[in-house]
């Protein structure tokens, strides 16, 4: 992702100066602050929804539910972080509506977990695909906490503001999706953990006293 | 000796990873040697999946996305200019307008000091029939049946609006007449709009005078009730039947093209999509 993970402090002083000047009664303002960040909050509900339409009425619903909130931005959290909670939260209305049907992966694509060798042979348009597609099957707390900071770029502090979680537990679901991603793209091999280890072989497997911390 | 702690499975290697694993998994992993491999098998994998992540390309928006959110946010200002919720204050747009541009996005709110009263004076016009004063707005003409004498053009141009050469290919069709004309009808039969059954035609509503009068009175601005639109395309929007009313623009080079949903009146315009083009 390219444009400035979390909001440059320039582009965010920006943003507040739109923003004041929409609840000031600017007709322009909010209209340039949502192209300012149109493109990259549509990307986040598109791959928080997998689907196209629904991701343009939760966009809508986001930018509605913003506009009329605007006067009640408290400013203590960067604009884009807000803009991205507000996303996120209509993103997940719907999800919890439709919480009966699946996920819809965005493009069509192969069967996840291809091996790596084949992997490496792709090029990028396929692997985006790929990778697009195994993002859809992640739970969906893992796949939002990766969105924002992975893909979106957000510091974990300001994906945790924009969760309403703390910032270990968006550490922990990037940390157990990106594994969950590593398996389904061929990063990992997907093998069970060992057995529980008996007293003898434990004493007997030379890597055992290799430890790790 | 007492047992050893079982293995890790993924979730706790990858909590361990991100320093958020449980000091039980720790002390395994400082003693097994298969659990520490695995984490190193992770820590990698973990690093090429983070790379592919941030650089994913953004995915291309729909065509016609920004115009629906602008025309999503025109109908918001124009339908709640004074929003109160739990933490939300009202939003000053309404009281303090700046420009008289009523298009597009919140612009629109401007208008909406006194839109309510103008609306429903409108509606009581145009759809009750009775009561009316004056007939000199493209609503009540209609109502009251002068749509023959109203310089309003009807077309039906079979153009889908979503497409987003609409505003270039369907546009001067539609205003220079080229499009094939309509002629409103009668009165649609109260038992369609009432029993909730899907009609065949679901513009049907829209094609009687009383019916567009509703819709126009929602979509028309409410400090502009007088403003004929160009031309009123009985069309389509993204595959369903819609209808597209082109206003003049503030700007004298452009027009502006709200296109409404089937069930557009005089509470609901149903704004699917808005458009400002070239005036051709």
């Amino acid at each position: 992702m390219t444009t400035g993970p979390g909001g440059a402090p320039d582009l965010d002083v920006r943003d507040r100066e739109l923003l004041a000047a929409h609840v000031a009664g600017d007709p322009d303002a909010f209209g340039a602050l949502v192209a300012a960040h149109r493109d990259r909050l549509w990307a986040l509900a598109l791959r928080t929804l997998g689907d196209r339409e629904e991701a343009a009425d939760a966009l809508q619903d986001a930018l509605l539910s913003a506009y009329r909130g605007a006067a009640g931005f408290r400013g203590d959290a960067r604009v884009t972080t807000w803009l991205h909670r507000v996303v996120v939260n209509a993103c997940l209305d719907r999800l919890r509506r439709r919480a009966a049907r699946p996920t819809v992966p965005l493009p069509e694509s192969g069967a996840p977990g291809e091996p790596a060798d084949r992997h490496d042979a792709l090029g990028a348009r396929e692997t985006a695909m790929e990778v697009e597609a195994a993002l859809a099957l992640l739970p969906v707390e893992q796949r939002v906490a990766i969105l924002l900071v992975d893909v979106q770029g957000l510091p974990v502090d300001q994906a945790a503001e924009v969760l309403g979680v703390p910032a270990g537990t968006v550490k922990s679901r990037c940390s157990r999706g990106r594994a969950r991603l590593a398996l389904s793209l061929g990063h990992l091999r997907n093998r069970p953990a060992p057995p529980a280890v008996t007293p003898s072989a434990a004493a007997s497997d030379p890597q055992s006293r290799g430890g790790r911390t | 000796m007492t047992s050893p702690s079982p293995h890790l499975d993924l979730d706790a290697l990858a909590d361990a990873l991100a320093g958020e694993g449980d000091p039980a998994g720790a002390d395994h992993l400082a003693g097994c040697g298969s659990c520490a491999s695995r984490l190193d098998e992770l820590v990698a994998a973990e690093a090429r999946v983070v790379a592919v992540l941030s650089a994913l390309p953004l995915p291309a928006a729909p065509a016609g996305l920004t115009g629906r959110l602008d025309a999503a946010l025109a109908v918001e200002a124009r339908t709640h200019p004074a929003v109160v919720g739990a933490s939300v204050t009202a939003l000053p747009v309404a009281r303090a307008p700046q420009h008289r541009r009523w298009l597009p996005a919140a612009a629109a709110a401007v208008l909406l000091v006194s839109g309510a009263g103008l609306g429903v004076a409108l509606l009581g016009n145009g759809v009750g029939g009775s009561d009316s004063d004056t007939a000199t707005t493209t609503a009540d003409a209609l109502a009251d049946g002068d749509d023959a004498g109203l310089d309003l053009l009807l077309t039906e141009s079979g153009a889908d609006w979503a497409d987003p050469a609409a505003g270039t290919t369907a546009l001067p069709r539609v205003l220079s007449g080229a499009a094939d004309r309509f002629a409103l009808q009668g009165p649609a039969p109260a038992s369609d709009a009432e029993s909730g059954v899907a009609s065949v035609d679901e513009l049907e509503v829209l094609r009687t005078p009383e019916g567009l009068a509703a819709c126009l009175s929602a979509v028309l601005p409410p400090d502009e009730p007088d403003l004929t639109p160009l031309a009123v395309d009985y069309a389509s929007y993204d595959g369903r039947p819609a209808l597209a009313v082109v206003l003049p623009d503030p700007d004298p080079a452009q027009v502006s093209v709200f296109v409404v949903g089937a069930g557009c009146d005089a509470q609901d315009d149903q704004t699917l999509f808005f458009l400002r083009a070239p005036r051709p």
